[in-house]
């Protein structure tokens, strides 16, 4: 599935580009509204958190 | 991750799923905060959560490599680009950097070891795995520049190389690879890995790692995107090894309620078996939890079915395999050498294990100054084959040898690289030559086989007479043998002399004493 059709199903948004790295240094840029490109970050401030996550279990480990 | 930082976490999971926030942490508590990536099926009751939650997974695989100060490592390119990143200011002179990295192959940090010309002197074992071991990291990947550009490994990059793999294998940190860099182009590296010289089965593939390690062949050993997403949704399913129990499947222990993919199913008859073994069998509720049977009547007493942990299992497998390939191959490979009629070498090497430690890699000198010596028993022969193109000339021969199991050996070659302390044997004419790899040259050990009758198998499998192992296949002929020497009664009477009538007149008598 592309990058366009994820972030559809997850946040139900348009995005214009399937460069996960743009869309991650830009939200803005990429989307129709200001709420999308919230919602947009609020999606890779989760993504960011389950690295973080993920590399603490791994210290733990 | 701070406690502020976990709630986060949980609210930006739920509104993004559509999950409640009460839900989730009550599930976190249960699970642990990693289930919400991991094992979120019991929290998704519908279907919209479920492809929602499938999708962010699929997003968040391809989102890992962007993560620029602690990228995730995953071919030989973006762990150059990495030390690239790092080594930025030392190009001009030979620098040592080792980059350490977590079970999914993230740096967790680096450290630059050594600056300046590079030497075993320098590049210590404890330099490099000492902070290996506060990062508490599941491997490392080494590397160093040559600033004249030239990639080149020379023999100090290869011994060192060896020296770490293998300190690292005695510590269980994994020597992933070791590349050469330069400063003038980016693009241009020498991977040990890649060329063979580190004979790690590891691979920059996490998700292959397994695999290989099964025997696949293959330097990354890639996935499909298809196999990567139904590894993730099924993962207990990705099994390469057989299950302990063909009777009980893992879909039936999800449907009996026991859901951790830690633990793989028995039946009864099954758990008793291994628990016999002496591994560790446990009792398995509905209820999705578990306890460790401390006898066979626990295991009786259990109306439900039984698991065993899944680490314990594949131990179990690898120790089987390896037990196995021990006992059938070193004994019968030296055979084979010893045997044959044609010009071969043989490479033996220092057996496994930590008593052997003061011999591996020791120089012939230092060896014998700690009062140790060169002995066969604590070698095993790793690799025979033909010795072609030999021109008369020994030295040249190891050299030749020397070179090829460093640089380029056969693929079915399993030992580690030609190093100090092995032995490399060259049988030419029916004379076999051992000579000890030393520091510098090799030094012969005419004394390395000891007195043994290697014939003993040749003589057992071609002699009748089996109380004759007298190392020489010296046997009464074979019935082949005797069919073509066969002669008519008549022309055996005619050549037959005299005497030998006689003899044959008295054996009867002989016998008749012997009676009485």
């Amino acid at each position: 599935m592309s990058i366009k059709n994820l972030v559809k199903t997850i946040l139900d948004i348009e995005v214009s580009t399937e460069d996960i790295l743009k869309l991650h240094e830009n939200p803005q840029k990429y989307t129709n509204s200001e709420e999308d490109a919230e919602k947009l970050k609020d999606l890779f401030l989760l993504m960011d958190l389950a690295d973080r996550q993920e590399v603490d279990e791994d210290d733990n480990y | 991750m701070t406690t502020t930082d976990e709630l986060r976490y949980i609210q930006a999971f739920s509104r993004i799923i559509g999950v409640k926030e009460d839900d989730t942490i009550e599930y976190v508590q249960r699970k642990g905060l990693n289930a919400l990536v991991d094992n979120a099926t019991q929290l998704l009751a519908t279907p919209v959560q479920r492809e929602k939650h499938q999708a962010f997974l699929d997003l968040y695989r391809m989102s890992r490599g962007i993560n620029i100060r602690n990228p995730v490592i995953n071919s030989p390119e973006s762990a150059s680009a990495f030390f690239h990143s790092v080594m930025d200011n030392i190009y001009d002179k030979e620098a040592f950097v080792v980059a350490f990295l977590n079970t999914k192959n993230r740096v967790i940090d680096h450290e630059v070891v050594s600056v300046g010309t590079i030497n075993s002197s320098l590049v210590h074992p404890r330099e490099v795995f000492r902070n290996a071991i506060i990062n508490k990291a599941n491997s490392v990947i080494l590397c160093h520049n040559h600033p004249s550009g030239d990639l080149t490994p020379s023999t100090e990059d290869i011994n060192i190389t060896r020296r770490l793999e293998e300190t690292g294998k005695l510590l269980g940190i994994k020597v992933l690879d070791h590349l050469i860099i330069n400063g003038i182009n980016h693009k241009e590296l020498y991977s040990f890995k890649a060329k063979g010289v580190l004979e790690t089965v590891e691979t920059y593939d996490i998700n292959a790692s397994q695999s290989i390690k099964e025997g696949e062949n293959g330097f990354t050993g890639k996935k499909t995107e298809k196999e990567q997403e139904s590894d993730f949704m099924i993962p207990i399913q990705e099994h390469t090894y057989p299950l302990p129990d063909p009777d009980i499947s893992i879909k039936d222990c999800n449907s009996y309620g026991y859901l951790d993919d830690e633990m793989l199913p028995l039946s009864r008859e099954r758990a008793a078996e291994l628990f016999e073994q002496g591994l560790s069998v446990y009792l398995l509720y509905e209820d999705d939890t578990e306890a460790m049977a401390f006898d066979l009547e626990d295991i009786d007493n259990h109306s439900g079915i039984f698991g065993i942990h899944r680490t314990d299992w594949i131990e179990l497998q690898d120790y089987e395999a390896i037990k196995d390939k021990e006992k059938s191959s070193v004994s019968e490979l030296e055979q084979r050498f010893l045997e044959t009629p044609t010009d071969s070498f043989a490479i033996y090497q220092i057996k496994r294990g930590e008593e052997l430690r003061d011999y591996r890699f020791e120089g012939l000198k230092r060896l014998q100054g700690a009062g140790n010596s060169v002995d066969h028993d604590n070698y095993e022969l790793i690799y025979t084959s033909p010795l072609t193109n030999y021109n008369g000339n020994q030295n040249h021969t190891l050299n030749k040898l020397y070179e090829q199991f460093n640089i380029n050996h056969p693929t079915d070659f399993k030992g580690h690289s030609l190093s100090v302390s092995d032995i490399i044997a060259l049988k030419v004419n029916d004379r076999i030559f051992f000579h000890y790899v030393d520091s510098f040259g090799f030094i012969e050990q005419p004394h390395f086989l000891p007195q043994r009758n290697y014939l003993e198998t040749a003589e057992k499998s071609i002699e009748q007479n089996y109380n004759q192992l007298d190392g020489i296949i010296n046997n009464k002929p074979t019935v082949a043998e005797r069919k073509e020497k066969k002669s008519s009664v008549v022309e055996q009477l005619k050549t037959k002399p005299f005497i030998e009538k006689d003899k044959q007149k008295k054996i009867p008598q002989i016998g008749t004493e012997k009676e009485r």
